[in-house]
């Protein structure tokens, strides 16, 4: 179930009255019977493949308990094999036939290898991640095993964040499911303004540039550079708004309900470097790998050759995780490298004494955009379908900017396509949402302050625009695919 | 938590009110200029038995797919009757085997025309035969209707419009077959039921004020921003004379791949097949887009792909009406297009129907 469908706007209503009619005790229950619904709706029989895996890790995380020394890592070891076998099977196989196939053809001998048809399961790769990080956490001891099963499966299944995340901490969700809930009615607002939003990112925005996106991507090699160069930087709005549209709606979901999820993303695109850009850019996967691969592989105290290996490779597996493609790991790469780069280069540092100098500012907006540009250009290797196809729009992008100078700048401005109002009104929603992201606490505290009136007065404008200009032929959303 | 649900039913009554008013005092044609919008099932496709809320009799001022709402508007007063499973039929010429029965899109529909215009009314005058109009559906899937395999008539025609031939589509594969009884339920109080909860789905008033809000929006920018005197929606564009509107990404098949066409006569060849095999007659019929007609008011090249496609597909035997050449003739001397339409006019569909009673 999608949350911008039609079904989600029965399904959430109907589970949460019948969440807080329910006793306290047959909630959770009740949110693991909703969940079990929520996934079977994809495709019924993957059910009983994501019931396999918790009934492995449950079984994992109290044997890595009890045991011994010895026997943790055993069980840890199976609890890791078996997801990461399910894991390579449904995701990696096909991609890893096709080049081995490749690898034989290009020597002569021809081989076929079995393709694997059956579809991906759908947040295969977040709730798999969501799974170990509890069977980690028991086995560094962060957390004691959970010894109900129906609460551990809500754990993994729990709605809200089972498809595209927040991938949650067992220290952070678990106990949650322990404590009892009582309606809080500035709580449940929160969470309906959240997913008012949410919605808002997805259809509004996210939506209505994917279409000059696709246009563009689908077909580089018709496309112009300036379409290229701008479709790059839709696409760095897209695929934010896009996947904060399904955190926030997420994060929404579950505070009406009572619960807490990690926050996915904070302002990412105004970052003034790559290292505070993935602080605040998929913070739960992020973070993930920090916790998970990075620090007990010794993170920053080890040498500074091991550390480079170390980040090439966390980037580069960070890139597979999104998918089955060379364009992946080539944008894990280009990030990991810019990273290291970073690390080693000299640069002036930012002095906070002085926030109202201008030159702190200027410095400031350098940095930002400077980031920002950065990204743009790893996500040209994201958003392609082939390294062919983003070979071709480098190419292209390159060949505008090498003829760009003072004198034609006004020629290139002229091939902005400004004649194309849906264009203009793209770009304006786009920077919009930018800006309420980047001030969403303040403007959240704003709204808190003012009379009643005054807010739904807000809720009815903001509601009026979304009418107005949603896109009402749903997309899926981006992150679906991973 | 009282507290919450009193104000959240608040806070939600004027859209509350407002579904109300569309679904249970507004008109079912309030929120559309075309009654195929108004009928069109959404949902419940297979429950409801065809593409339109069945048993309806529509009396509607309708407008273009080009032109609503802008200078060129020309509008019609038309009839639209709906039989018990679905289809735009009078259900008082129903039989149980029909002579000819037309499989198509759009244009069998008799988008923009009035129930006596359309193409099976008309063919059924000419020729005195029982005709019928098995549309907008593909052929893949009237070859699955129960309805037709157990009666099949004695000529089905292929009318499909040259927008819609959609080339790369295969031939449905035995192991594919799923044949459907497709019976509206009988039960009035359930048949209305499903009819109520498809346009509860359908938002009609949403998706409408949507429209609205956005073409406003974007007349007021050609307007005060690039000063265009004359509103034109965004899919369309003006012929050379002004006179006649063109949807700006009509498809006239330009350049066809050698793949193309062979899949597209695999597909023909299997249609025949099936329908010889019950034996009966199969005719393919072609409708070419108003660019292709009119292509000097666009203008374009003359676009001769759909041409080259007849020419193709007769080579190999199936029996094909080629309608251009008789367009291209009398194009002149009467208007054969609805001008802020992309679908033919009464004269139009009145010579296609004279067209076809000369082959069957």
């Amino acid at each position: 179930m999608v949350f911008t469908s039609l079904q989600y706007v029965f399904f959430f209503p109907f589970v949460f009255i019948t969440y807080y009619l329910l006793p306290y005790n047959k909630r959770n229950f009740f949110l693991l019977i909703c969940s079990c619904y929520f996934y079977a709706v994809f495709i019924p029989k993957y059910i009983f493949l994501i019931l396999f895996l918790i009934i492995i890790d449950y079984l994992s995380g109290i044997l890595i308990e009890d045991g011994s020394s010895l026997f943790k890592k055993l069980y840890l070891s199976i609890s890791l094999i078996s997801n990461f076998s399910v894991l390579i099977f449904f995701k990696y196989f096909n991609f890893i036939a096709l080049n081995i196939e490749y690898i034989f053809n290009y020597f002569g001998l021809n081989i076929k290898i079995y393709n694997n048809h059956y579809p991906l399961p759908l947040g295969l790769s977040f709730f798999i991640f969501q799974s170990l990080s509890y069977t980690f956490d028991v086995y560094y001891g962060k957390i004691k095993a959970e010894r109900t099963l129906w609460v551990y499966a809500l754990y993994v299944m729990y709605f809200p964040q089972l498809v595209a995340g927040p991938i949650e901490r067992s220290t952070n969700l678990l106990p949650q499911f322990r404590k009892k809930k009582i309606f809080n009615y500035r709580r449940a607002i929160d969470g309906l303004r959240l997913i008012l939003w949410g919605f808002f990112q997805k259809l509004v925005i996210a939506d209505r540039i994917s279409v000059y996106v696709n246009s563009a991507y689908n077909s580089p090699s018709s496309s112009d550079g300036i379409s290229l160069i701008f479709a790059t930087i839709f696409f760095s709005f897209q695929i934010f708004f896009d996947f904060s549209a399904y955190s926030t709606i997420a994060i929404g979901t579950a505070r009406v309900l009572g619960f807490n999820l990690m926050r996915n993303f904070r302002s990412p695109y105004f970052s003034k470097s790559l290292t505070e850009f993935w602080r605040y850019w998929h913070i739960s996967l992020s973070t993930w790998f920090r916790d998970y691969v990075y620090f007990p592989i010794g993170g920053n105290k080890i040498s500074n050759v091991k550390w480079i290996t170390l980040i090439i490779f966390i980037f580069i597996i960070s890139g597979i995780w999104h998918g089955a493609n060379w364009t992946f790991m080539l944008w894990g790469l280009f990030h990991g490298v810019l990273l290291i780069l970073e690390k080693f280069s000299p640069s002036i540092p930012l002095k906070t004494d002085s926030a109202n100098n201008l030159t702190f500012n200027v410095l400031k907006l350098l940095r930002i955009s400077r980031t920002f540009i950065l990204v743009c250009i790893g996500w040209i290797f994201f958003r392609s379908q082939t390294i062919g196809d983003a070979i071709v729009i480098f190419s292209k992008i390159k060949s505008v900017l090498i003829n760009l100078d003072l004198a034609n700048v006004h020629l290139f401005l002229n091939s902005i396509p400004t004649s194309h109002p849906e264009f203009i009104l793209a770009l304006i929603i786009s920077l919009s949402g930018l800006a309420i992201d980047l001030f969403s606490t303040k403007i959240n505290q704003l709204i808190n302050k003012q009379c009643i009136l005054v807010r739904w007065s807000i809720y009815y404008a903001v509601i009026f625009f979304f009418i107005s200009f949603a896109s009402f032929h749903s997309n899926d959303f981006i992150y679906f695919q991973f | 938590m009282k507290k919450f649900y009193l104000k959240l039913f608040i806070f939600l009554l004027p859209f509350l009110t407002l579904y109300f008013l569309e679904l249970f005092v507004l008109p079912i044609d309030y929120f559309s200029f075309r009654c195929w919008e108004c009928l069109k099932t959404n949902y419940f496709v297979n429950l409801l038995g065809g593409p339109f809320y069945p048993n309806i009799n529509l009396n509607k001022l309708e407008e273009g797919d080009l032109g609503a709402r802008t200078k060129w508007s020309k509008k019609r007063r038309v009839n639209w009757v709906t039989d018990s499973y679905g289809f735009r039929f009078d259900e008082n010429r129903k039989v149980s085997k029909y002579d000819i029965v037309i499989v198509g899109d759009s244009f069998v529909v008799g988008t923009g025309l009035d129930q006596v215009e359309m193409l099976d009314n008309q063919l059924s005058i000419l020729t005195g035969k029982s005709v019928y109009p098995y549309a907008p559906y593909t052929f893949n899937e009237f070859m699955e209707d129960e309805r037709f395999i157990k009666n099949m008539p004695k000529t089905v025609v292929y009318a499909v419009s040259e927008a819609h031939i959609k080339l790369e589509e295969n031939f449905l594969p035995k192991n594919y077959y799923r044949p459907i009884l497709r019976i509206p339920p009988q039960n009035v109080i359930v048949l209305n039921g499903l009819i109520f909860i498809d346009r509860v789905i359908k938002q009609s008033m949403l998706h409408c004020s949507q429209a609205r809000i956005q073409e406003y929006f974007f007349m007021a920018y050609k307007k005060y921003v690039r000063n265009e005197k004359n509103y034109i929606r965004n899919s369309a564009i003006v012929s050379s004379d002004g006179g006649i509107l063109f949807h700006k990404y009509e498809f006239n098949y330009p350049n066809i791949s050698k793949e193309k066409i062979t899949i597209f006569k695999k597909r023909l060849l299997g249609y025949k097949s099936f329908i010889e095999n019950m034996g009966s007659k199969f005719i393919v019929m072609p409708i070419p887009s108003k660019s292709t007609i009119y292509y000097e008011k666009v203008p374009i090249p003359y676009p001769d792909g759909l041409s080259k496609l007849t020419n193709h597909v007769s080579e190999i035997g199936i029996n094909i009406v080629d309608v251009i050449p008789y367009f291209m003739n009398i194009k002149n001397k009467k208007i054969i297009y609805q001008t802020d339409d992309t679908h033919l006019n009464k004269y139009g569909v009145f010579y296609m129907a004279k067209i076809l009673s000369v082959h069957l």
